[in-house]
C-alpha cells in the first residue's frame, strides 16, 4: 500500500517541479486551457487567466465559435455582460492594466490556442496565440497578440500579427 | 438567373443571323450569389478540378444542414448568401478580393475570376465572357448550376461532395485542435495528409473525412459532420 502513495507523491512533486522549471526557463510554451461561456446562438465568451514570469494576464475573447466545449457552470458576471456591449475584441489586461489598441475585426470565430513567453535580461515578451476557425480554407489563421513587458511589469510594446501557420520561436524572438 | 442547354444561330425575317439560347429556364438564384459560389469554388480549390466540382455542393449541404437545424437564427431569414459569407469567414467581396491578411493581399484567384485588378471595384459581370475561355472557371460555373439544381431538388443526380460540409488545406496538419475535431479515414490519409494521426476515435470526433484531392496548389480534404456531432448539436456543429 505504501508504494502507490509514494509514487503518487513522486508524481505530484514531478508536476510541481516541471511548472517551477518552466517559470525559471527563458522560454515557455503552453496550451491555454479554456471553456466557452455561451451567451446565445451567435455569441460566446472565453475568459482566460494566465501568469507568465510573474505577469498576470487576463484575456476575454468574444467568439462565434460553436465547436469548442462549453463551460459546465459559469455565472455570467456583470463584468462579462458589460464586455458584450463593447466593440473591441479581445479585451486584455496585463498586470491589471487594460491594453488598448489591439482589435481583431476581420476574424470572429476565435479560439484561444497557446501562450508563449521569452525572458530577456531587461524585459519579457509574451505572445497569446488565438486560432481563427473556419469551415473552409478562407480565414483559417493564427492571430498573435504580442507584448513587451519591462521588469516592473509595465507593457512597453505591443503588436498584433496574423499568420497562416503558428509562428516559429526564432521569429517570435525577433518580434520586438 | 437563367440557364440554357446551348446556343443556335437562326435567320431573322431580314435574313440576318441571330443567336438564340435553347431551353432557357430560371435557376432561382441571384446572379451575384451564383457567381460568389462559383468564384469561391475556383479560388479555394488549389486549382484541382475535383475540388472545384465539390465546393458548390458543399455550400449547398452546409446551407441545408443549417436551415434544417433547430437553431433560431437559421430558421426564418437565413439565406443561401448568408451561408456563403459564413463559409468565407464572414468576409464581404471587397475583403475577400483585396484586404491584406496573413501575408497575402486579398485572393488573386478571385480577382482573376472577376478579371479585376487589386483594389478595383467588384464587378461580377465584367468577366462574363472571359470565364468561358478558362476550363477551371467554366467548370466552376457548370458545377454551380448542378449544385443549385440539386439544392432546388430539380436535379436527380449524385451529391458530388458525398455529404461534404467543409474543406481544408494541409495547414491543419500542424494544428492539434483539428486533430481532435477531424477524423481522417485511412483511405484519405494520402498526399499532404499521409502522416495525419487522429487524436480521437470516430465516435468522439466532430467531423470525418469524405475525400482528398491534390491540385496544382496543394492538397484539399473534404469533410462532413459525424453522427457524434449531430448528437450534440442539431446543426452538426456548424
Amino acid at each position: 500500500m505504501k508504494t502507490p502513495i509514494f509514487l503518487f507523491f513522486i508524481f505530484i512533486f514531478g508536476i510541481l517541479n516541471a511548472q517551477n522549471k518552466n517559470q525559471k526557463s527563458d522560454y515557455i510554451q503552453k496550451n491555454i486551457e479554456f471553456c466557452r461561456i455561451s451567451i446565445n446562438d451567435s455569441l460566446s465568451i472565453f475568459k482566460i487567466q494566465e501568469n507568465l514570469y510573474n505577469n498576470d494576464i487576463e484575456i476575454i475573447v468574444k467568439t462565434e465559435n460553436v465547436i469548442t466545449k462549453k463551460c459546465s457552470a459559469e455565472i455570467l458576471s456583470n463584468e462579462l455582460i458589460s464586455i458584450l456591449n463593447t466593440s473591441n475584441n479581445p479585451l486584455i489586461k496585463i498586470n491589471n492594466k487594460s491594453i488598448e489598441g489591439l482589435n481583431v475585426t476581420d476574424f470572429t470565430n476565435l479560439i484561444p490556442n497557446k501562450i508563449y513567453g521569452i525572458r530577456k535580461p531587461k524585459y519579457s515578451i509574451i505572445k497569446i496565440e488565438l486560432y481563427s476557425f473556419s469551415y473552409s480554407t478562407v480565414g483559417n489563421a493564427y492571430i498573435n497578440l504580442c507584448f513587451k513587458i519591462d521588469k516592473k511589469g509595465k507593457v512597453v510594446g505591443k503588436k498584433m500579427l496574423e499568420s497562416k501557420s503558428s509562428i516559429t520561436r526564432d521569429r517570435f524572438n525577433k518580434i520586438f | 438567373m437563367y440557364v440554357c442547354n446551348g446556343k443556335s444561330t437562326q435567320k431573322d425575317k431580314n435574313g440576318d443571323n441571330i443567336v438564340t439560347f435553347n431551353a432557357i429556364e430560371s435557376l432561382k438564384i441571384k446572379n451575384n450569389v451564383f457567381l460568389r459560389i462559383a468564384g469561391l469554388a475556383y479560388s479555394e480549390s488549389g486549382f484541382s478540378l475535383d475540388v472545384i466540382k465539390n465546393i458548390p455542393y458543399i455550400i449547398m449541404n452546409h446551407h441545408k444542414q443549417l436551415i434544417s437545424s433547430k437553431v433560431t437564427k437559421y430558421k426564418d431569414n437565413w439565406s443561401l448568401n448568408s451561408t456563403i459569407i459564413k463559409m468565407r469567414n464572414k468576409w464581404n467581396d471587397e475583403t475577400y478580393a483585396h484586404t491584406f491578411h496573413y501575408g497575402a493581399q486579398g485572393n488573386p484567384a478571385f480577382r482573376d475570376f472577376l478579371n479585376i485588378d487589386l483594389n478595383e471595384t467588384i464587378d461580377f459581370d465584367k468577366n462574363a465572357e472571359g470565364r468561358n475561355n478558362n476550363v477551371k472557371m467554366k467548370t466552376s460555373i457548370e458545377y454551380t448550376i448542378k449544385a443549385v439544381q440539386y439544392f432546388n431538388n430539380e436535379y436527380i443526380d449524385q451529391d458530388y461532395s458525398e455529404g461534404g460540409i467543409g474543406w481544408q488545406g494541409a495547414d491543419i496538419c500542424t494544428n492539434e485542435n483539428w486533430k481532435k475535431w477531424l477524423f481522417i479515414h485511412t483511405d484519405h490519409k494520402k498526399n499532404a495528409f499521409k502522416n495525419w494521426s487522429n487524436s480521437n476515435i470516430l465516435k468522439e470526433s466532430i467531423f470525418e473525412s469524405v475525400s482528398v484531392f491534390k491540385g496544382d496548389f496543394g492538397t484539399t480534404i473534404i469533410y462532413k459532420s459525424t453522427a457524434f456531432s449531430f448528437k450534440n448539436s442539431t446543426t452538426g456543429n456548424l
